[in-house]
């Protein structure tokens, strides 16, 4: 078995490849999300927003990032119970999805540091 | 090596984030030896070749989720038995219940601990094999 600290060099590389990544993948999450506001409810792209949120959930906090998974957790429920329905978001529940992602995407600028 | 001790891991995970870390924490961490596959059609095409004991599956996955991965790896012969647990960020006790109904005799909630999955699935392993 590798020593810890080769481990440990491993695991911050992926910690610092991952933290490269994560505004990009949050600007296509803040993207797709005023996509789909800006047209008819469409089921496929919720489901496919819903993977996106799922995935940062389960992801960002194994490398670091906990307040976006949390966030990220949060955001993804909403769009749970809206698939599990088949139905388009109130104006209200839009509103809260809204202030999550909204809450993803802002205030991460220094991740590329 | 004692027949009832883990070695081979069939890893599922479509996300190249959590194959990079998974790896480093069951090959390095663990000292398994592992096969990941993007997807459970690759799951479904290298499976029997690679005999594994134990089948470790993300549950969201685009095409062939978690489920229907398992349920399609049953059907071959030699994976029948073969152990299987989920890893998932979904944890409310009915999602986990509903994947335990699939055949899985765990579920491991995402995110996970690198340092501590292999020991984590390892307690998994001998509790089912004591």
């Amino acid at each position: 078995m590798p020593d810890e600290s080769d481990i440990q060099a491993r695991l911050q590389a992926l910690r610092t490849a991952y933290a490269e990544q994560l505004p990009d993948k949050l600007a296509e999450v803040a993207r797709q999300w005023a996509g789909m506001q800006a047209q008819p409810w469409n089921p496929e792209q919720a489901a496919v927003l819903h993977r996106r949120l799922h995935t940062l959930a389960g992801s960002a906090p194994t490398f670091g990032f906990a307040d976006i998974g949390r966030r990220a957790r949060q955001a993804e429920r909403l769009l749970k119970a809206w698939n599990s329905d088949l139905r388009k978001p109130g104006e209200g529940e839009a509103a809260e999805l809204n202030g999550h992602i909204q809450a993803l995407c802002t205030g991460h600028g220094d991740l590329r540091t | 090596m004692n027949s009832n001790e883990l070695q081979r891991i069939l890893f599922v995970e479509d996300e190249a984030d959590i194959q990079a870390v998974a790896q480093v924490a069951l090959e390095a961490v663990g000292g398994f030896t592992v096969r990941i596959c993007s997807s459970g059609e690759e799951a479904l095409r290298v499976a029997e070749a690679f005999a594994p004991q134990l089948i470790l599956s993300d549950v969201m996955m685009p095409d062939m989720d978690g489920p229907a991965t398992l349920i399609a790896l049953r059907r071959l012969p030699a994976l029948a038995d073969t152990p299987a647990i989920f890893m998932t960020a979904r944890v409310l006790p009915q999602e986990v219940e509903q994947l335990r109904a699939c055949g899985a005799m765990a579920v491991i909630a995402k995110p996970f601990d690198p340092m501590t999955l292999a020991q984590q699935i390892k307690d998994i392993w001998g509790q089912s094999h004591a």
